[in-house]
Parts: C-alpha cells; sequence; structure tokens
C-alpha cells in the first residue's frame, strides 16, 4: 500500500518508461511479454509452481484445482498469437510504430501515455490479460489489484521485469488503501486511459471520479449461462456434465465467463437427477472449503437462497438441491421462467429445464446487455450455428461450445467491444500523395 | 364458509394486534403476551396459507402446537415474495401491492394487503417516538417522490403517512418520479430549504441514503443552514449503497451542508416485506428522552415486533453481541408472514435493539462484475 507522494513519483517513473517504451519497436515488447507467457506456461518453471501455491493458498483449493486456470491463459498467449491480436484489432501491427496505410489514409495507433487499470477480484489471469492489453499497444501500464486479490499479477510483472527491464519499468502494480482518496485521485489524475471493471454504483463512482478528458472504460455487471441440449443429454450425458463443471467451477465460479445457470432441455425429474453429479463434478473440480466456512455475509445470502428452495418446493415449483453447508458447492434446480437469476454467492449454480433451447434466447433478452457469454453443449456445431442468431439479437455477446466458456481467445470481445482498441488513440495524416 | 371463517379469524386478529400497536411503548406488550399473540398469527397464517403450510412441514412443523413458543415459528425468507402469491386471503380481498425495487431482470417482491389499517397503525407511532417526538407537528422535506408516482412503494407510503399523521404546513415531496429514476425538483428544494432558514422554522430532511446523496450532490457546495430543532432521517438503511453514501460520510455532510447535528440525524430501518419499521435513536437520547442508552445509533424495535440474530445455518439464536442474520417478528404482518428472516446481518445490542452490519443487496450479477474497489470514502 502506498501513500500519495509516493503514488505520484511512481506515476513519474511509470510516465518515463513509457516514453523509453516508446522509442523501441512494438514487436519487442510484445516479444517480452511472449517470453513471460511462455515461462508461466511451463508447470515446471519455479516462478509459476511459486505462483500456483500461493494461489492454491489464496483460495484454499490444492495447486491442481488452480492448475487449469493457468493453463487456459498462459500457452496460449504465445507471441503469434498476441501479434495476431494486434492484427485483428489494429489492422497492422506496424501502427503502433508509425503512420501505414490503413482505411485509405495514413494512420497512426497512440498509446495512453499511462493505462491505469482498476481490477477486480475475480479469476486471477484477468488483470494479467489487462496488463497484456496495455503492454501490447506499447503503454505503460499500473494494474491495482483489487484490495484481499491474489498476487498473480504481480508475480507476472517480476517475470517481465527479468526478461526486460525496460519494460518491466513500464508496468506497476502497487495498490492502495480503500480509505486512502488522495492516493486514488493522484494516480487516476495520472492516467490518460483507465479501464475499471464493477456494478452500477461502482461505475457511477468511477465516471465521478476519473476526469472528464481522461478515457474511460467500464466493464459493467456480467453473468453466463450454459445450454444442454437434448442431444447432450441422451447421448454425452457424463462428458455435458464434466463440460458444465469445467466452466462453472473454473476459479471458484468467481469469472463472468462461468455459468451461474444452466439450462437443460430435459423433464424437471431427469434435471433433478443431474444435480448431484454436476454438484460432485464442480467439488472435484474446486474443493473449496464448506460454506459453513464462508463468511457471515456469504452464509446468510447462501441460507435464503436454499431457503427459498424450499419455498419453492411447497408452492410445488422445486426441484432438487444437492450440496449443504457442508459442501463447498451447492446445485439447486429451478424453475425460473423469466430472466436467469444468478445466486447470490459463489460456487452456486442453478439447472433450469426447458422444453426447448430456443427459449433460452427469449430469457436472455431479459437481460439484455448482461449476458457475457452462452456455452451450449451437445451435438455438432450446427446446434450452436442454430441457436446462435436468436442468441446475438437477444444482446448475448459471444456463443461457444460449453467446457470453452472460460477459455477465450486474447481477440475475445469482451462486453462486445474491441479491447486494444479502446486502448490507443488514432491519428491520421492526410495529405500525403499516395498512402506509404 | 372457509372465507367466512378466514375473515373473522382476521378481523379478531387485527383487533387484537391494533390493541397491541396502540399500547406502544407506555404499555408494552410483555413476553408472554406477544407470545400468545404471535402463535395465534402463526396459526392463523399455518391454517389459511397453504403454501407456508406446506413450507412449514418441510421444516419438520406438522401443525400451530408444534411451536411451542415465538421463536420456533418457522421464518419465511423474504425472497418467498418473490415466489407465487405470498398471503392468506383470496385475490379478490386485496386492496393494496407494495412491490420492493428491483432491477431489469430481477423478481420484484409482492407484499400485499387485504387492508392498511395495521400497517398505518404501525407506522404513525414510532415515527413520532424518534423523529418528533418533541413537537406535534413538523415541516416535512421529503427527497421521495409523491404517493402518485409510485403507489407501489411501500417506503412512499410510509411518508405520505407521515405527511398526515406528523406534517406541517409546506411539508412536500421533491423527487418528480420514481425513487432512483425520478428527476429532483432541485429548485423547489433550495426554495424550501432557504425558506425554513429564513423563517427559523424547523424542518426534517426525509428520504432514501441514495436520494439525500443526489440531493447535496445536486445542491453544490454551498451550506444551507436550517434551523436548531431541524433534523434529518435517513430511510432505508443504507440497502444496496455503497461507499459513497456510507452513514458516517453521510452524516458529516449533512452535518456541514445542512447544520443539522449529529445529534438529530436518525436512521430508520425498513423493507417492503414488513410492516413495522425500526428507528436509531440519537433524537430521543438529544433531548433526554431516552437517558439511558448506550448506543444511541442501535436500531429499536417497536414492542409489537422481536428480532432474533441467527447464525444463517443452522437458525441457532446468537449471544449479544455476535454478528448473524437478522429475523424479524412483526405482529403487524398478519397478512402476510408474522417471521421474516433477511440475509441483512446485525447484532443485537440489548433486548430492544439492533445494529446492522450490512444489508444484502440481493443477487447481482458478478465474477468480473465484482466491484473494482475504491479509494472513495466519501463522494
Amino acid at each position: 500500500m502506498i501513500g500519495a507522494e509516493e503514488a505520484r513519483s511512481r506515476a513519474a517513473s511509470l510516465r518515463e518508461a513509457g516514453r523509453a517504451l516508446s522509442e523501441r519497436p512494438i514487436s519487442e515488447v510484445v516479444a517480452a511479454v511472449a517470453e513471460a507467457c511462455a515461462r508461466w506456461a511451463d508447470p515446471s518453471d519455479p516462478g509459476r509452481r511459486a505462483g500456483v501455491d500461493a494461489l492454491a493458498d489464496h483460495f484454499g483449493v490444492p495447486p491442481s484445482a488452480v492448475e487449469p486456470v493457468l493453463e487456459a491463459a498462459f500457452p496460449r498467449w504465445s507471441e503469434p498469437a498476441l501479434l495476431d491480436w494486434i492484427e485483428g484489432e489494429l489492422g497492422d501491427v506496424g501502427a503502433l510504430d508509425g503512420f501505414v496505410p490503413l482505411g485509405g489514409t495514413a494512420r497512426r495507433a497512440i498509446p495512453p501515455r499511462i493505462l491505469v487499470v482498476l481490477a477486480a477480484r475475480g479469476v486471477p489471469t484477468t488483470p494479467v490479460a489487462d496488463l497484456l492489453s496495455g503492454l501490447c499497444v506499447g503503454a505503460a501500464t499500473w494494474v491495482k489489484p483489487a484490495s484481499g486479490a491474489d498476487d498473480l499479477v504481480r508475480r507476472f510483472a517480476d517475470t517481465v521485469a527479468e526478461i526486460d527491464p525496460e519494460v518491466g519499468e513500464a508496468v506497476e502494480t502497487a495498490g492502495w488503501s480503500r480509505e486512502r482518496e488522495e492516493v486514488g485521485r493522484a494516480v487516476l489524475g495520472e492516467a490518460e486511459t483507465v479501464v475499471a471493471t464493477g456494478d452500477r454504483s461502482t461505475m457511477e463512482r468511477i465516471r465521478a471520479a476519473v476526469p472528464p478528458e481522461t478515457r474511460l472504460v467500464l466493464h459493467g455487471p456480467r453473468m453466463s449461462v450454459a445450454i444442454l441440449t437434448r442431444e447432450a443429454i441422451d447421448g454425452q450425458r457424463e462428458a455435458a456434465i464434466g463440460a458444465l463443471a469445467d466452466d462453472a467451477a473454473f476459479s471458484g465460479q468467481l469469472g463472468c465467463l462461468s455459468p451461474v445457470v444452466a439450462y437443460v432441455e430435459a423433464p424437471k425429474h431427469a434435471v433433478d437427477e443431474l444435480a448431484a453429479p454436476v454438484r460432485a463434478a464442480c467439488e472435484e473440480r474446486w474443493p473449496a472449503p464448506a460454506r459453513r466456512e464462508a463468511d457471515a455475509a456469504e452464509r446468510a445470502k447462501w441460507a435464503e437462497w436454499t431457503t427459498l428452495a424450499s419455498v419453492e418446493a411447497a408452492a410445488g415449483a422445486g426441484g432438487a438441491v444437492a450440496g449443504g453447508a457442508d459442501a463447498a458447492w451447492t446445485v439447486r434446480v429451478g424453475s425460473g421462467g423469466g430472466a436467469p437469476e444468478p445466486p447470490p454467492v459463489p460456487r452456486a449454480l442453478v439447472l433450469v429445464p426447458v422444453d426447448s433451447a430456443e427459449e433460452v434466447a427469449e430469457r436472455c433478452a431479459r437481460r439484455r446487455g448482461g449476458i457475457a457469454t452462452v456455452g451450449v453443449a451437445g451435438g455438432t456445431g450446427e446446434r450452436i450455428e442454430a441457436l446462435a442468431p436468436a442468441l446475438a439479437a437477444a444482446g448475448v455477446e459471444r456463443v461457444c461450445r460449453l467446457g470453452e466458456m472460460q477459455r477465450p481467445p486474447l481477440a475475445w470481445r469482451r462486453d462486445g467491444r474491441p479491447t486494444l482498441g479502446d486502448l490507443v488513440r488514432w491519428v491520421d495524416l492526410e495529405g500525403r500523395e499516395s498512402p506509404p | 364458509m372457509r372465507e367466512e371463517a378466514r375473515r373473522e379469524e382476521a378481523a379478531e386478529l387485527d383487533g387484537e394486534i391494533l390493541s397491541a400497536i396502540g399500547r406502544g411503548w407506555s404499555d408494552p406488550l410483555d413476553e408472554g403476551e406477544f407470545d400468545r399473540l404471535a402463535r395465534a398469527l402463526f396459526a392463523h397464517q399455518f391454517r389459511f396459507h397453504s403454501v407456508y403450510r406446506r413450507f412449514c412441514l418441510l421444516r419438520g412443523v406438522a401443525a400451530p402446537a408444534d411451536v411451542r413458543t415465538w421463536r420456533e415459528i418457522p421464518p419465511v425468507p423474504a425472497g418467498a415474495f418473490k415466489i407465487g402469491r405470498w398471503a392468506t386471503f383470496p385475490p379478490e380481498a386485496e386492496t393494496v401491492a407494495f412491490r420492493t425495487s428491483g432491477t431489469t431482470g430481477e423478481g420484484r417482491g409482492v407484499h400485499r394487503f387485504e387492508s392498511l389499517s395495521l400497517y398505518n397503525a404501525a407506522i404513525v407511532p414510532s415515527a413520532r417516538r424518534f423523529l418528533v417526538p418533541d413537537r406535534e407537528r413538523i415541516r416535512l422535506l421529503m427527497v421521495s417522490p409523491p404517493p402518485t408516482a409510485a403507489a407501489d412503494s411501500s417506503l412512499v407510503h410510509m411518508l405520505a403517512v407521515y405527511r398526515e399523521a406528523l406534517g406541517a404546513p409546506g411539508s412536500a415531496f421533491f423527487l418528480a418520479g420514481r425513487e432512483g429514476d425520478g428527476a429532483l425538483r432541485t429548485e423547489a428544494l433550495e426554495e424550501a430549504l432557504e425558506r425554513a432558514g429564513a423563517e427559523g422554522e424547523p424542518v426534517a430532511v426525509v428520504g432514501t441514503a441514495l436520494g439525500i446523496h443526489h440531493a447535496l450532490e445536486a445542491l453544490g457546495p454551498r451550506t444551507r443552514p436550517l434551523p436548531p430543532g431541524s433534523r434529518s432521517m435517513v430511510t432505508g438503511g443504507f440497502k444496496g449503497v455503497r461507499v459513497d453514501a456510507d452513514p458516517a460520510s453521510m452524516a458529516d455532510r449533512i452535518a456541514e451542508r445542512l447544520a443539522i447535528p449529529r445529534s438529530r440525524q436518525i436512521e430508520e430501518y425498513g423493507m417492503t416485506e414488513l410492516s413495522s419499521q425500526h428507528y436509531t435513536a440519537e433524537l430521543r437520547a438529544a433531548l433526554g428522552g431516552e437517558p439511558e442508552v448506550q448506543e444511541p445509533s442501535a436500531f429499536r424495535r417497536p414492542p409489537w415486533t422481536r428480532i432474533r440474530v441467527v447464525d444463517p445455518i443452522g437458525g441457532s439464536e446468537l449471544a449479544d453481541g455476535e454478528v448473524g442474520a437478522l429475523v424479524h417478528v412483526d405482529l403487524a404482518n398478519r397478512g402476510s408472514a408474522v417471521v421474516v428472516q433477511t440475509s441483512d446481518l446485525g447484532r443485537r445490542v440489548g433486548p430492544d435493539a439492533f445494529e446492522l452490519r450490512g444489508r444484502s443487496p440481493g443477487a447481482e450479477a458478478r465474477g468480473c462484475s465484482l466491484a473494482a474497489d475504491l479509494w472513495l470514502s466519501g463522494g
């Protein structure tokens, strides 16, 4: 935790490091970042092993539960993938080094002098991806981890600094106490672009705190849902349960790409039978401490939520509930006919029987702008293709196979928007006789 | 025949409950009286609410006689008001329904009433005791929409009852539409504050934490000192409101901007699913009306209610000072649920008071949506 003076001093150093970074070809920066990712992709790397142990301690799960979280990220963040990402979003990697012919003119992408990322507690690799996005456009980047969050982004920043000290100088990961208002203002005052994640009230407060001339990229609340088609239940039941648990249990369901509601194309009695095996599969993948051990707020919300299952049962609408206070996970069969309703606590999943997967789009439309990903299990890709247009029209931002929900490609359009494209400022050069 | 029996029983209970409310603090129900009435009410709800009856069966209570004290009445989770129709009376007997606030996609709870006689009766004595103990009436400046703009809001209804029972001439509502999306009538509020200052007439500024927060923002940095004797009341217990409107910083801003000392600022805690409200006792303590008060900022329960603080898992009652989930027992909830369990956290402070330790804003989309925590401790 740092104070305001220290924050200003670090911001000045960061700005200086950003200036030095801008003198270097972006390919060198990307190469350094890619090498750091390669080290973290190697299970035998001592830095990664220490990081895995720290994450396991942090979340209270065995290291084997954390490994898939890292595996979903670092091996996929190779140099060619990073370059493809830049190319895909900016049209030409060279636009970060100078004017290039783009869109019928000469165009250059200028990174923010300082990018500040206010990270949220959630999937540990998300702040790392935020850091990558800053560095991949050549921006000096300050990632402020959420208080009480894990330290993966700090560890990764250390690896970058080891590999390329000059790039390392352009990264800051210090945090500040939420009581130190002046520190936050000092840092935000130095930022040219701010990226933040939060709920509605957080977004409102950030908007008020960021100077109007600063570019602000806000990621609002999102949830994800799964669809288990009839084909999945009839022919690939075990695989579908496994894929659902892979996505739901990923990082303890702390990420918005983990499903919180799964629609199952099956009669209610068949869905009731899924509750116990789905819970067991989640528990196997992320064996966190029992709910009974959670803090009072989580226990209270969970207790009310599970008691409501009894109310629904009394009303003749309830379904099976798997996982009590001694379990880490709870899976409840719901009757929700309206919009997807997320459970109030993590490590909780609602299974909802539906007559047809086609109904899901209409339900998602009631949370338009709030559904990040829909993962579909069963059959061939044709079923996904068939469902996708209605889901897209309902405001869903990504449709993929179940089991892949928490493995989005780098080029994923988070919140339906470009990532790198939101960070840079374009400069057009007109009047040349012909584009260079 | 059955409906006739229900009506008769309900009327009898209403009479007893009205009498209990009427006795108020001067002759409060003793433990035995409360227990008898709470169990009679439970028996009525068990008999005439089939879903609640089946719920009780699932909780191991097969008949009203299985419940030996009010503490054993199976609590209804507040979320149950979102499921089906939670009422002991048939739809044709319903006259009013209050709805919980909610955003797109979230179901809204509905508290239905056959009559508002108990509800209205429960509002006035508590408000008089904690908000206006020193005067017959006071000018109420309410940062709230008028009842015509929010007929299904229990909070707005409560304020309308305040106006009728306790409001002096000049009392008014200052939001044009529904709370949250209603525009503040800034000029009208400015005028009302200035008029109060000029006339030296004490006022009560009343509203939700969010409403008052927005009003102070809209009024700008200028102070508008209100006459001595003025007071404020923040309603809603800061439900769903985060750091930028936390109680301490809000209280400081009210003190600085409106010259209402913290000793004359109170809070009200209520919820749509209940019929009775709870208040903090700063004003009573400041006026010397409650000299024994050790912790004036704790919420006081009215004598026709009880609060249990329980371990959320298992429901066992916790000792004084331990933080747990709040369970409300409210005799004025005759047509719905006499015992309501919330996921709000609190701790008991003596037999009649409790402190809130966090209100649950309800289920939200999460994950990447977990708030990036900020540094802001004030506006």
